[in-house]
């Protein structure tokens, strides 16, 4: 097996991105604490969470993605350990520097969650 | 165009960090970061198995709608994140998928998940999830 090191991979022009093949990564990531004073446990390309009441949430990125139709997954539950039903996330909003994130219990009335993970995908700017 | 042939990419200062280049040209990032750790696509109805996975050892039937996933290489801790959705089984559809992290037995070796349908946990037909985060 051949190993290449090296700190910085790009392209051979010296500037552009380097092509994955078959392959993208994710360009931003974040587990967090919808509760209280939400903070996030981990993440990556985050530069803050904004918390806009109960169950709203704004997620922005350090690096901006290059426009607002990148992708975004989510998952997490409400309480922990798990005891409840909730319903999906409703994520809107979406700009290149950051989205919305709602959160429900198993009706039309937004609560908080004690996790809420996320996942971006998309081309950064 | 060039391009390298090669098994293996390490970095060089640091063997974890090898930076890449956004798309636009304007920021770097660190690969290893956007890389996903797991990720797994599951039947949970009778004898429980998965379709599809990556960095996956096991899954565990803990019950109704109760399963849990086993990594074959561990993350760092429980701070990582996952995403994902699940439903079908028998025309009817699972409303939400939720993840235990924290609570034992849910580990930087494995991970929880409950799919549940009209209030009570439901077995779902179909269940994929993503992870990412740090590996050990």
């Amino acid at each position: 097996m051949s190993t290449i090191k090296a700190d910085t991979i790009v392209a051979s022009d010296g500037s552009s991105p380097v092509t994955l093949t078959k392959q993208s990564a994710a360009k931003a990531w974040v587990n967090f604490n919808g509760t209280g004073t939400i903070a996030a446990r981990d993440s990556y390309n985050l530069s803050s969470l904004t918390d806009s009441g109960t169950g709203l949430y704004i997620v922005n990125h350090t690096s901006s993605m290059s426009d607002s139709n990148y992708s975004a997954v989510s998952g997490g539950s409400r309480d922990d350990p798990e005891s409840s039903r909730c319903h999906p996330q409703n994520l809107y909003t979406f700009a290149s520097g950051s989205y919305k994130i709602a959160t429900y219990n198993d009706g039309s009335t937004r609560v908080d969650w004690t996790i809420i993970t996320q996942s971006v995908n998309g081309d950064l700017a | 165009m060039s391009e390298i042939i090669t098994d293996k990419i390490t970095g060089k200062t640091s063997a974890g960090d090898v930076t890449i280049t956004s798309e636009g040209g304007a920021v770097t990032m660190q690969l290893q970061q956007g890389v996903a750790k797991v990720w797994f696509h599951f039947n949970g109805t009778g004898t429980v198995s998965n379709r599809g996975t990556f960095n996956v050892s096991s899954l565990t039937d803990n019950g109704t709608g109760d399963y849990t996933e086993s990594f074959t290489n561990n993350m760092s801790d429980q701070n990582y994140a996952g995403a994902g959705m699940s439903g079908g089984i028998s025309g009817s559809f699972t409303d939400s998928i939720s993840f235990d992290f924290i609570a034992s037995p849910c580990l930087t070796s494995s991970l929880t998940m409950n799919s549940r349908y009209a209030g009570s946990t439901s077995d779902t037909e179909r269940s994929a999830v993503q992870i990412t985060g740090e590996l050990a």
